[in-house]
């Protein structure tokens, strides 16, 4: 048949004074005095109600938003048919049988039997010392000055722990290299509880 | 654009890509009047300064080049770094009325207009003794340069001495010097106070024998590849 000729759909932005009937206001003026002092609860005179399309073939009015709308929802809802596809997927939203989790860890086991079962050490304890005569506060005064100390190196380390007491042998003379342990060198990690390599805590 | 990325924008105010810095600050009413979201004004020209070259702080005595005050000297009040501007306190003033209502024209005032930083220059620093009027600076170019003590300071080319960065009230009303520990304060003492012993323990174990918590189980081995 014969190719229809699209038809005119033109957005006629409107602003409706409440209270005084339906009269007209260009938009920018309404959108101005919106922006600049957003109408009180009392003395409102213009209420923005909402975004008319005018469909210019038919001459009639498409949509119309409801009053008590805002004025960003009237313009999406009026440009934009649909669902919001960009927000995000959560828990919250779906059927009822939808279930999606928040990112909880689970804190024990389904046993063969289907129940579940809580393991003590899945769960997470804070372990909290005693804070008496503890004598850092949130906030610090203002006239402390930024600090000087630098982040701890592996050799700072070292130069502070390990260092004196090998220095303090070899100038005995009892320095033995093949007994490191006792100045704090592990050869192996394995029967630590907290392993360095391959870690096996968290932090 | 859908509903939530409108409400997004709306929670963190960003600018419009060519937005013009003016003496309101961003986000307040003037600016909301002067600046609204649909406008789109054409870009001026700024010339770029890095943060480092730039030598103009609040509180700093300079001289007015060019201008209605040409030659006098007056107390840097505002720095607006996206403009490269610098606004003295009562000089390069035009007068406005403010309180201005129906009946009443309002007052007059005396408003600072902006500088641009070449139009200004510091001035050198000279001695100022409690018997002798107040002797007035010489203006000069500077140049960054590092002291002994490894310290970045603004050096005068003419004379030579360094022009210290001068002493500005915080925005808050609050001085340092006068401040009172409040409950949830830590004082000077306790905070710059070295209590940290280093020891070749984990934080995880350093605790456990701190708190006295005994563990002999251990972990199972696993492979991986």
């Amino acid at each position: 048949g014969e190719y229809a000729r699209p038809r005119a759909l033109h957005i006629r932005f409107c602003a409706v004074e409440a209270g005084h009937g339906a009269r007209w206001r260009p938009i920018r003026e309404a959108l101005a005095a919106e922006w600049l002092a957003p109408p009180t609860a009392g003395n409102a005179r213009v209420d923005l109600v909402g975004v008319v399309l005018y469909d210019s073939g038919r001459g009639i009015e498409l949509s119309s938003a409801e009053p008590g709308m805002g004025f960003l929802t009237a313009v999406t809802q009026g440009l934009v048919r649909g669902a919001d596809r960009m927000s995000k997927w959560t828990s919250k939203r779906g059927p009822r049988t939808f279930y999606k989790s928040r990112g909880a860890k689970r804190t024990g086991i389904y046993a063969s039997n289907g129940k579940f079962v809580q393991i003590k050490e899945m769960v997470p304890e804070f372990v909290v010392p005693d804070l008496t005569g503890f004598k850092l506060k949130p906030y610090v005064n203002y006239r402390a000055p930024a600090g000087v100390d630098t982040p701890l190196t592996a050799k700072a380390l070292f130069l502070e722990t390990a260092a004196p007491a090998i220095e303090k042998d070899f100038k005995e003379g009892t320095f033995d290299a093949n007994n490191l342990e006792k100045y704090g060198f592990e050869p192996t990690q394995e029967g630590k509880l907290f392993q360095l390599y391959p870690k096996n805590f968290p932090r | 654009m859908r509903l939530s990325a409108l409400l997004a924008l709306a929670s963190k105010a960003t600018l419009p890509p060519h937005y013009r810095y003016g003496m309101s600050r961003p986000g307040s009413l003037s600016d909301k009047r002067k600046n609204p979201p649909w406008s789109r004004r054409r870009p001026v020209v700024i010339e770029p300064i890095s943060d480092e070259d730039w030598h103009l702080f609040c509180g700093d005595m300079v001289e007015i080049l060019e201008g209605k005050d040409a030659g006098k000297q007056g107390k840097v009040a505002q720095v607006i770094r996206q403009r490269n501007w610098v606004v003295l306190e009562g000089l390069n003033t035009h007068y406005r009325y403010v309180g201005r209502t129906k009946d009443h024209r309002g007052t007059m005032i005396p408003s600072e207009a902006p500088l641009l930083h070449h139009q200004v220059k510091l001035v050198d620093p000279m001695d100022r003794q409690a018997q002798l009027p107040l002797v007035k600076g010489k203006p000069t170019e500077i140049q960054w340069r590092f002291t002994e003590a490894g310290e970045r300071v603004r050096v005068s080319t003419r004379s030579g001495r360094i022009i210290p960065k001068p002493e500005f009230p915080r925005a808050d009303g609050i001085v340092p010097e006068t401040w009172t520990d409040g409950p949830k304060d830590t004082s000077v003492e306790d905070a710059l106070e070295r209590t940290y012993v280093p020891r070749l323990k984990t934080l995880e174990e350093d605790v456990m024998e701190a708190m006295g918590i005994q563990e002999t189980r251990r972990h199972k081995k696993v492979y991986w590849y």
